[in-house]
């Protein structure tokens, strides 16, 4: 027993506190319950909780419904697809992502080690240059070499030219219709992935270890692969993981390239041969493929505390170049910018331009601009408000139970977008037949297809698949408010609710907004869940440009595409803007100070 | 819930204040136990400091006590009425109390006056500002109440958490190491205002801080924790002339520690035989000695005991002493190295012979 000096304290206590005598049981039970539930999730109130599991349970659903098809069975089609589809689809994904890995990580780190660590002409245009791939979706950049590349296209007759062959008989480059097509243009567009966290850990976390190595004697060579590459390992993998999951998610590039990856197969198998167990049963296949990622991903940053240890290191100070090896640096690092960038975005150009002059802007664009813009924006505003909701819960409860709920309820990103889309199919058509049904007993009233017809699905999946570019920005943002905030404003009367309102909503504002523009970017992108799940006849910028590739009729797709690849430009500027305008002279709150370092997580684009 | 003072009336004189009452608060992370049965209490008007070394639980009690934490067992009081047990909790929004913190969490993105006015939810908008303004000049940026909070100094900044938190008048105010992130002459000159203005409110207050000097000049009541459980307390004066134990005694000054035997209820040490009462017959005890106990003479003087000047450390008012008493025959003849505070106006060199005699008053013997 402490020492209370003064005994007679005590005695007001216990008549303030009758209900520890004689105690019914029911009650005890309740208690005990309370206290479980406590444990479990923290002193959050109901509502964030029930929004929380709601999420989880929503963003579940189509890999639960996946499962129930896939076990339903496909019946005949089965022996099929195991015979002849599967064994391809397989092994063309799987050397898809070797390639494409091999290819990220190699440009991806080797750019950033370039950037950092030397100084050479043009390097502070190249530093955020080399992001510029990132604002061309894979389809895109497919659709735009197949008519750039093709044998009497602009490229190859120039080459020919130069080289003094008269016809394409005479000298051709391989067919980019290929598998090493695939891999080369997916990777001069995903490498980014890695080119940034790399980046952002050789600047940021490094400087100081690589100055050490240097002052003991190693060479550039030696650094780079005995401190920085090891350094930079956990950073790499997550970087890796999210382009090789992009390269999974694709289906335009693969089909456009004739490449037949599991994303292509599962939507022939559900639009050819409308088998929804199918489709589920490679559907399957391919999310065994994304757990092996993630799980590849943790095992290859199990040592990340080594690179996370957050002390303010000192900036990596690059060394200067002369002037020869300079500029074959500058050579070097404009390759990637130019085939991942300059070509594909310079050919929309031009091509828009063309298709400008000669039909002037034509409806159908405006429309379908129209419809991106909305349904984008929709989902976007769903996604933040929904992310908001979590990343509060997870501040107010920092217990496993909550904090496991949250985490589900951001797993759609992990979940490519075909998947997503067949595991939707079921329980949309369920409901909207039921709903429908269930009208046409009451009131005699056919709903129709109340989900799928009215573009609701087409939000569910976006929201599903980005809620956790959002809800990771929210949440990188308010871990810069410190807790003491919330408690300050607690003690001072404030509920929950009003807390929310008035500390994290507008200090959490520019993380809020930056998340918010990274979820309409990629939901303009998106491509594979829009093609299934959009509402007949209703069209957008992607899916306008699928029909055009997938029909031949490439030059009225480029302003279709011209304009994604605008839309995709805005998150790189955002991104610059945080990595390099960051405080010079002006004072900025604790919260402004976002680094990019911590915006990489939240960038698995579309 | 009751409460006597109604805001919105607001009285300048002191009202009746509150008091807080804890009891038999036992708390576990994970798998350790942070406070083991901790009871305090605390009376109107009166400052509690929680002291104590880090990871002690005092950090953890207040948490408690400002509902920013679930109690697991026991309870907390105020005015008698339940604030929080294993199965009730009042949520901190509801507890009327004020709470300092180590980063002063001011909102950023609120002017001063708006911080300060921002626990003031239930006066009328037009009054909450002349409150607030009233705060911010009882602490002297009245005239600064429009400017953003990252402008201003620590101690500034410090001052204006301090309005806010009393601005509401809190049956209770909390304050977390409030000083912890000030310099060293700015922590001083904080010690005396915060001071004042809580006397001024009349609000019982408990501050948790790890230093003890800072303990010693704020506290009404000290109450000493170590491992999850309250070993010592009492008034500043109490903790530090009766310590209760070596760690109370060391937690609240150097004190030179040597071991000793007892011999007919006595320490035998070189520096001479001090009272161990109740200690058995050869027994081994310490003897801890205040370096300020042990007084200096540059002359012998009846019953002192010579020694030699190590080193010698010039400190301003006093110099500290590094001295090598030759312990006595019995003893094996080792010698003994002890600090003791000397007056800054003499001038000690190394080397030099002093002679040594002790104050029984900075003396405390505990078993071994």
């Amino acid at each position: 027993m402490a020492s209370t000096s003064d005994g007679a304290g005590a005695a007001p206590l216990r008549s303030a506190d009758p209900q520890h005598n004689g105690v019914a049981p029911s009650r005890r039970y309740a208690v005990f319950v309370r206290a479980v539930l406590i444990r479990l999730f923290g002193g959050v109130g109901a509502g964030g909780l029930f929004v929380t599991a709601l999420v989880a349970l929503l963003v579940l659903l189509p890999v639960l419904s996946l499962a129930s098809h896939a076990l339903q069975g496909s019946g005949e089609l089965w022996p099929h697809l195991a015979a002849y589809v599967l064994p391809q689809a397989l092994r063309d994904s799987l050397t898809l992502l070797v390639g494409v890995g091999l290819m990220v990580v190699c440009i991806g780190s080797g750019m950033a080690w370039l950037v950092t660590a030397y100084d050479f002409p043009g390097r502070r245009v190249l530093d955020w240059a080399l992001l510029l791939p990132l604002a061309v979706p894979t389809y895109i950049v497919a659709f735009a070499y197949l008519d750039l590349w093709h044998p009497v296209g602009a490229l190859q007759t120039g080459l020919r030219e130069l080289l003094g062959y008269s016809s394409p008989r005479e000298f051709r480059l391989p067919d980019i219709r290929s598998m090493w097509g695939c891999i080369l243009l997916l990777g001069l567009v995903l490498y980014p992935y890695v080119y940034l966290p790399a980046r952002a850990l050789f600047q940021m976390q490094a400087g100081g270890l690589i100055d050490a190595s240097r002052t003991l004697g190693a060479g550039p060579w030696r650094t780079f692969f005995r401190v920085a590459l090891p350094l930079a390992r956990p950073a790499i993998a997550v970087g890796a993981s999210l382009a090789l999951m992009e390269a999974l998610n694709d289906i335009g590039a693969a089909e456009f390239l004739g490449v037949r990856t599991l994303t292509v197969s599962i939507y022939s198998t559900w639009v050819n041969r409308s088998s929804l167990p199918g489709a589920a049963q490679i559907a399957l296949v391919m999310l065994a493929i994304v757990l092996s990622l993630i799980a590849l991903e943790r095992w290859a940053r199990r040592r990340q505390r080594y690179a996370a240890s957050g002390r303010q290191a000192a900036r990596l100070s690059p060394r200067r170049l002369s002037t020869l090896r300079g500029l074959l640096a500058l050579a070097v690092c404009c390759i990637p910018v130019t085939l991942g960038f300059i070509m594909p975005a310079g050919y929309l150009l031009v091509e828009a331009a063309r298709r400008f002059s000669f039909a002037g802007l034509e409806q159908v664009i405006l429309r379908e601009t129209l419809n991106t813009l909305m349904i984008s924006a929709v989902a976007t505003v769903l996604a933040t408000l929904i992310a908001f909701v979590l990343a509060y819960t997870l501040r107010l409860a920092r217990a496993p139970a909550t904090q496991a709920l949250v985490r589900c309820a951001s797993l759609g990103y992990a979940i490519p977008g075909t998947v997503l889309a067949i595991g939707l199919l079921g329980p949309l058509g369920w409901f909207d037949n039921g709903i429908d049904t269930l009208s046409s007993q009451l009131f005699g009233l056919s709903t129709g297809l109340l989900l799928a017809g009215s573009g609701a699905a087409l939000v569910y999946a976006y929201v599903a698949r980005f809620l956790a570019v959002s809800s990771g920005g929210i949440e990188a943002g308010f871990s810069k408010i410190p807790h003491s905030m919330d408690d300050a404003a607690r003690s001072l009367g404030a509920t929950a609710g009003r807390v929310a309102r008035r500390i994290h909503a507008p200090l959490g504002r520019p993380a809020i907004a930056a998340a918010m523009l990274l979820v309409f970017v990629d939901c303009m992108k998106e491509l594979p869940a829009t093609l299934l799940l959009r509402p007949l006849n209703f069209e957008t910028l992607a899916t306008h440009l699928y029909g055009e590739a997938a029909r031949g009729t490439y030059e009225s797709g480029a302003v279709a595409a011209l304009l994604i690849v605008l839309a995709g430009l805005l998150p790189i500027v955002l991104l610059s803007r945080l990595s390099h305008h960051a405080p010079a002279g002006k004072r900025r709150t604790p919260v402004e100070a976002v680094d990019a370092a911590e915006s990489v997580p939240t960038l698995n684009a579309s | 819930m009751k409460t006597p003072d109604n805001p919105s009336t607001m009285p300048a004189a002191p009202v009746t204040g509150h008091r807080l009452l804890a009891s038999g608060l036992r708390h576990r992370y994970d798998r350790s136990d942070v406070l083991r049965d901790v009871s305090i209490d605390v009376a109107p008007g009166e400052i509690l400091c929680l002291v104590g070394p880090s990871g002690c639980g005092k950090s953890t009690l207040l948490r408690l006590i400002a509902g920013l934490e679930r109690v697991q067992a026991g309870s907390i009081a105020i005015d008698g009425e339940l604030i929080a047990s294993a199965d009730s909790h009042v949520l901190p929004e509801r507890r009327d109390v004020g709470l300092v913190f180590q980063d002063f969490a001011l909102f950023p993105h609120m002017s001063l006056a708006d911080n300060v006015a921002f626990g003031l939810g239930k006066l009328p908008r037009a009054q909450r500002k002349v409150v607030a303004l009233d705060m911010l000049s009882r602490v002297g940026l009245a005239d600064r109440a429009d400017e953003a909070p990252h402008v201003l100094s620590g101690g500034q900044q410090q001052r204006v958490a301090l309005a806010r938190a009393l601005a509401s008048r809190p049956r209770l105010m909390l304050l977390d190491e409030p000083f912890s992130n000030l310099d060293v002459r700015l922590r001083h000159r904080m010690r005396v205002d915060t001071l004042r203005l809580l006397k001024d409110s009349n609000s019982a207050s408990v501050m948790v801080t790890h230093d003890p000097d800072e303990a010693m000049f704020m506290a009404d009541r000290i109450a000493l924790m170590n491992e999850g459980r309250i070993v010592q307390l009492g008034s500043p004066d109490a903790l530090y002339r009766n310590p209760h134990s070596p760690f109370a005694a060391e937690f609240f000054g150097d004190v030179n520690r040597i071991d000793a035997v007892a011999v007919q209820g006595r320490a035998v040490t070189p520096l001479g035989a001090f009272d161990a009462p109740g200690v058995a017959d050869g027994a081994r005890v310490q003897v801890l000695l205040r370096p300020e106990a042990i007084l200096v003479h540059p002359q012998p003087v009846p019953g002192s005991v010579s020694a030699r000047v190590a080193a010698s450390h010039m400190l301003g008012s006093y110099s500290l002493l590094e001295l090598t008493v030759q312990a006595a025959h019995a003893d094996g003849g080792r010698a003994l190295t002890i600090q003791a505070q000397a007056p800054g106006s003499l001038r000690w060199l190394a080397g030099q012979e002093i002679h040594l005699t002790v104050n029984p008053a900075g003396i405390f013997v505990f078993p071994a």
